[in-house]
């Protein structure tokens, strides 16, 4: 009697992945692209190494060139107190300048020692100086002169080399190319490309030997934890160049003095902070005025425009007709250009065509200078930046009105409630979590105002460089000045400021949460 | 307080919810609004909270025409489906809330409030608010701040459903003893027979927006108006055998018949459906004319009772048999009728004879 | 106050309102002292409201508060909007027109594209919107698709340490944009991407942001729905391709929507990095065109409107899911 027939053989294990195959197509890409970053490094450090020899090389040409010769030169003219003798000297030596250099170059590149090159340099300037010196008698001292001291030239001068090359360094090199010079990225990153590159290959290795010597069961194993990696290499690479390692390098680099964009710093230290901080001696310090300003900004626009929306948001809140049409009005200017809408409004400010002063005038009070008065500035970034952000705020808000349930209305209402008694001690307080967070929110974004103002005082922070923000800072010093080890500073006490200002309102905001 | 509603009709546009609605409901009584989705229930209550407007026909509360009254001024309390507790004050501040709105001074509020919560046995939970609670204690809660004003009316919208089925059984104890010691008219809506039939003192049965039947728990089972009624209540539900009533016979389609008592009722001729309760099948040793022959597909065993699943003129039925009897699959069974529990319904209309 | 006291009272207000609202109206632009007017309208209108809504009858008042609600919002309306008729009008005015004080409501001529083909000539506006379209283009594909695969690996995929991952890469979405750009600045420079378009999407291939919220997305859609696939002989592509991916759609289209109005509307990354006219984006070119024509305001309004014209449209094709999505996304954020 057959019960349960055996199911073994009617199971066909579906064909799910490649399974352990992936393990091989690893070892290709990792291998391929392993050996072309590799490549890529030591192909830098190679062309690294041949402008550091190109540079030593030219270092000791100009030892030998430039010192070289003026040591021979000043020994040649010690020795005889006659003006017309040092002056032919002097001659000499312009006068054979250019080819020495290349002699120089030549014997170099012969493999000839200092000394050798030495001698020839002097054995020309003497050849030089015998034509120009017309008493010979003077001559022959200098000839002697310089017999005596050739030696000691020779070693002073070779030592001098010495001294210099060695002080060359292969990062010296790296950080005094120009940008713009040819396989730059090559060069400057080769460390970085050769690390990769051989981990790669490592990779490739271990995943070779895994290959070879791991059973089936392990190799699949393996396969499925090589997966993720797959779906996550995008993702991360992304985040590693332009996400974490920004964030380090940031904070690294706020604390290399003075760094620059070509890299040069003058140390380690607080040097930066000191200079945001503090400033240059005797000059206001723009990094607290660009505090104080975005701090008053901050303070002006976003109670204001969280109001302001909270009633919006309240009218909003019901069937409407035309509701697309109020939509449409009051959410546009999320979506559109802050530069575009920045010069509609710079339009609108005009002093003398603007349409606000003309709604002035119209009730018999006088033209404002919005623009060029620096007593406005603050004003006029606060009009425009609670126009800006209440699209933004209502849309939130919105939302967490109409996430509160019909219900508790409703049994209110039946209790006998009006509409101010609602409002006030049912709908605020379940709309609390969504105000805190709106405060939040745009408290976070006004600390970053920078593109409203460049675009509405056309470049300057204000009229008399009076709304200078936090940011602008930042970019002032990034753009114009190059100094990125400050703006650096700048940006990690801003973001300091933001965290602790974050926590603060989190602090003060806990009791606002219900839930 | 006495709830009258004369000819209440609700449409939705094309769709007609509630259909010339007309019932009297008792002071002081439990009464539940019982019908399948869709049946018009939660309208019905809506209409009489106040929250929904009547399309036609009239309310009345104590013979006052209520039907224009806006909620608040109808003397309501209201509990809805999802106990609408207002999250963010405790359960005291949610059950002295209406009182605060009738600006009813503190002491006198938390007085009432603690009342409230001691009848509910809620005393000790006062302090925390809704998210604390269990769903049982948040119903309590609920139903406490319905009835802390007083109201003459207390509604209550699926109450138990979102509770799990041992809660269940208890808050509806519970629901069945705050109104005994209140004395509050309630009204419940459900879609749960068992429940329905257990604690009311009326049930109004809807369905399709029309009344089927009002009447005490007992008298709808017992005297059911019509088939819905019939199907509708009792756990399992009534066995319905299509047939003919011809010479005193109840005659199926396959030819199985037998002599039916009672089916002197019905005209001649005429398509019916034989509705009987589980219970009330009589196990005989020998057929006889007015036995019906039927055969024993399985047994299920209930304790001190077997079920059975019988067949009998090609439609399968259940009945209760004692367990002495000791039948077995694949018998033929004999069963006589009781009196009670036997009812003919008018295939077509659904009508009883 | 009883009914009766109540409807007498607002009688009292509401008829004298009427009156004074008609006035303020009728003398507003006749007067000379408009704020005088003007508040004769507004009090009159408030006190219109203040006592109809006195007024016993329920009817009166849900009526008094639909108009007032009318009123309020299509006032503020008109204020919000204002400033894009203001440009769009502007922006169809002749040089004369702009100069003209107090300024004209309408352009002489609505249909007047003189300011349009002057803007199009004095600075390659076609350039800079197809610039604009490029990397608008490249970065939302780009980046849905490592935020797709991303959110993917996040959600379904099992491997170690990935609990601490997210919870790194969560801490750092805090991490404002203008700490990063200082070294992608220089990173940028370095691989010599410097004033190319390249430099404008690079830095924005992945965003932790718009991962969250998908990944939040995904991890929603049950477990039985991968399990019945895998045993079915499913592949994890195939099953993110297949059905994670359509599932997901209106989060995904949410990412790509704000992911392509930021880009569009990107301002700060592409001044630093873009020093060639031809390389300008949409904004940045705007911007820079204000230095070079000067006082012509009719020509930057002509220019602003062009910059602003697509993402209107887009507005308008997709106003609800904007709406949901920047809810949605503001409330993880």
């Amino acid at each position: 009697m057959t019960q349960k027939q055996t199911a073994g053989n009617l199971f066909v294990r579906p064909k799910r992945h490649w399974g352990a195959k992936r393990i091989i197509i690893h070892i290709a890409v990792f291998t391929l692209v392993g050996t072309f970053i590799l490549s890529a490094g030591i192909f830098g450090r190679v062309t690294l190494k041949g402008r550091a020899d190109e540079y030593l090389v030219s270092t000791r040409v100009d030892t030998l060139h430039l010192d070289g010769m003026d040591a021979i030169k000043s020994a040649m003219q010690s020795v005889v107190d006659d003006a017309a003798v040092r002056r032919a000297v002097d001659q000499a030596a312009t006068s054979r300048k250019r080819t020495l250099k290349t002699t120089i170059i030549r014997m170099i590149a012969q493999g000839e020692e200092d000394a050798a090159v030495l001698q020839a340099v002097a054995d020309a300037m003497l050849t030089a100086a015998q034509d120009r010196i017309e008493d010979h008698g003077a001559y022959l001292a200098v000839e002697k002169a310089l017999g005596e001291q050739l030696d000691g030239i020779k070693a002073s001068i070779s030592e001098l080399s010495n001294e210099r090359l060695p002080q060359i360094t292969l990062t010296d090199v790296r950080k005094a190319l120009s940008v713009t010079t040819q396989y730059y990225p090559f060069m400057f990153y080769h460390v970085a490309l050769i690390t990769a590159g051989s981990a790669l290959l490592l990779a490739a290795a271990v995943l070779l030997y895994i290959w070879i010597r791991f059973d089936e069961e392990n190799k699949r194993r393996v396969a499925e934890w090589l997966e993720p990696m797959d779906y996550l290499a995008p993702f991360m690479v992304g985040i590693l160049l332009f996400t974490l390692y920004p964030v380090v390098r940031v904070v690294v680099m706020s604390f290399q003095e003075r760094f620059r964009l070509d890299g040069s710093y003058t140390g380690w230290g607080i040097g930066n902070y000191e200079y945001v901080l503090k400033g240059i001696e005797g000059t206001s310090n723009y990094f607290v005025q660009g505090v104080r300003n975005t701090v008053l900004y901050v303070l002006y626009t976003v109670p204001a425009s969280t109001a302001l929306a909270i009633v919006i948001a309240y009218l909003l809140n019901q069937k409407l007709r035309l509701s697309a049409l109020f939509q449409t009005a009051y959410f546009l200017p999320m979506v559109t250009s802050i530069t575009a809408v920045g010069l509609v409004w710079r339009w609108i400010f005009n002093r003398d065509f603007g349409v606000l002063n003309a709604l002035l005038m119209l009730f018999g009070m006088d033209k404002i200078n919005w623009l060029q008065e620096a007593a406005n500035s603050l004003m006029v970034m606060v009009i425009f930046g609670i126009w800006n952000t209440l699209p933004f705020t209502i849309i939130l808000l919105l939302s967490g009105l109409q996430n509160i349930d019909e219900a508790y209305y409703t049994v209110a209402r039946v209790d006998g409630a009006k509409a101010l008694r609602i409002f006030r001690r049912i709908t605020v307080p379940l709309l609390a979590p969504t105000i805190g967070l709106v405060l939040t929110i745009n408290s976070i974004s006004a600390f970053k105002v920078f593109a409203e103002v460049t675009v509405l005082f056309n470049g300057s922070p204000g009229p008399a460089y009076n709304m200078y923000t936090v940011v602008y800072y930042i970019y002032e010093m990034m753009h114009q000045r190059l100094e990125l080890g400050r703006a650096a500073a700048a940006a990690i006490v801003l973001f300091v400021f933001i965290f602790l200002f974050t926590v603060a309102q989190r602090y003060i905001q806990r009791k606002w949460n219900y839930v | 307080m006495r709830v009258e509603m004369k000819g209440l009709t609700k449409h939705f546009g094309p769709t007609k919810a509630v259909n010339d609605f007309s019932v009297a409901l008792d002071d002081g009584e439990l009464i539940c609004l019982l019908g399948p989705s869709g049946c018009g229930k939660s309208t019905v209550l809506n209409m009489l909270a106040g929250i929904l407007p009547v399309t036609g026909g009239q309310i009345f509360f104590d013979g006052e025409d209520v039907t224009a009254l806006p909620p608040e001024q109808r003397g309501i309390g209201l509990v809805f489906q999802n106990y609408a507790l207002y999250p963010h004050m405790t359960v005291l501040g949610n059950i002295t809330f209406p009182l605060e709105i009738q600006n009813v001074p503190k002491d006198e509020r938390i007085r009432r409030a603690t009342q409230m919560a001691h009848l509910m046995h809620m005393e000790k939970l006062l302090d925390r608010k809704p998210k604390q609670l269990s769903g049982g204690q948040q119903q309590r809660v609920a139903i406490a701040r319905a009835l802390v004003k007083n109201p003459r009316l207390l509604l209550l919208d699926e109450p138990l459903s979102n509770l799990d089925a041992r809660l269940r059984l208890e808050m509806r104890e519970e629901i069945r003893r705050i109104q005994l010691k209140t004395q509050v008219t309630t009204i419940f809506v459900t879609h749960d027979q068992e429940e329905a039939m257990s604690i009311s003192d009326h049930i109004v049965l809807m369905k399709d927006g029309y009344l089927q039947q009002y009447d005490k728990p007992q008298e709808l089972y017992n005297e059911p108006d019509n088939q819905f009624v019939a199907d509708f209540l009792g756990n399992p539900p009534i066995n319905n055998f299509p047939g003919i009533a011809g010479d005193g016979h109840f005659i199926m389609a396959s030819g199985a018949k037998f002599l039916c008592p009672g089916i002197q009722r019905v005209p001649q001729g005429r398509a019916i459906n034989l509705a009987v309760r589980s219970e009330s099948f009589v196990a005989q040793e020998q057929a006889a004319p007015q036995h019906m022959a039927a055969a024993v597909e399985s047994l299920y065993q209930l304790g001190k009772e077997e079920m059975a699943l019988l067949e009998f003129g090609g439609t399968s039925f259940r009945a209760y048999i004692a367990y002495e009897i000791g039948i077995k699959p694949g018998q033929t069974l004999h069963l006589s009728l009781k009196e009670r529990g036997v009812f003919f319904f008018d295939a077509a209309t659904g009508d009883r004879y | 106050m009883d009914k009766r006291g109540k409807k007498i009272a607002g009688t009292m207000l509401y008829v004298p309102g009427v009156l004074l609202m008609v006035l303020g109206i009728i003398y507003l632009p006749i007067t000379a002292s408009m704020s005088l007017a003007v508040a004769a309208a507004l009090g009159g209108a408030a006190m219109t409201a203040a006592g109809l809504y006195l007024n016993h009858s329920h009817k009166t008042k849900t009526l008094t508060a639909r108009t007032v609600r009318y009123v309020l919002l299509s006032l503020g309306a008109v204020i919000m909007m204002f400033p894009f008729y203001w440009m769009l009008s502007s922006a169809f005015k002749t040089s004369a027109e702009m100069n003209l004080f107090p300024p004209s409501m309408a352009p002489n001529n609505w249909f007047d594209y003189g300011n349009f083909v002057v803007a199009f000539e004095t600075a390659p506006f076609a350039r800079y919107f197809m610039n604009s379209v490029i990397v608008v283009l490249s970065s939302v594909v780009i980046t849905a698709f490592t935020t797709i695969l991303g959110a993917f690996a996040f959600s379904r995929l099992k491997f170690p340490g990935k609990e601490i991952l997210f919870s790194l890469l969560l801490s750092m979405m805090m991490v404002p944009f203008e700490i990063l750009v200082i070294t992608n600045y220089q990173t940028i420079v370095k691989i010599g991407l410097s004033d190319t378009l390249y430099a404008l999407v690079l830095p924005f291939i992945s965003s932790i942001f718009y991962t969250y919220i998908l990944r939040n997305f995904f991890s929603s859609i049950p477990d039985g729905l991968y399990w019945s696939a895998r045993v079915d002989g499913c592949t994890n592509w195939r099953y993110l391709w297949k059905i994670m991916v359509p599932i997901g759609r209106p989060a995904l289209m949410t990412i790509i929507l704000l992911n392509a109005m930021a880009s569009w509307n990107s301002f700060m990354w592409p001044l630093l990095v873009i020093k060639r006219d031809t390389n300008r984006t949409l904004p940045f070119g705007l911007y820079s065109f204000t230095t070079e024509v000067g006082a012509n305001n009719e020509l930057l309004m002509a220019a602003s409107s062009v910059v602003v014209m697509p993402m209107i449209l887009l507005f308008f094709l997709a106003r609800k899911q904007i709406v949901n999505g920047v809810a949605r996304g503001g409330i993880k954020g």
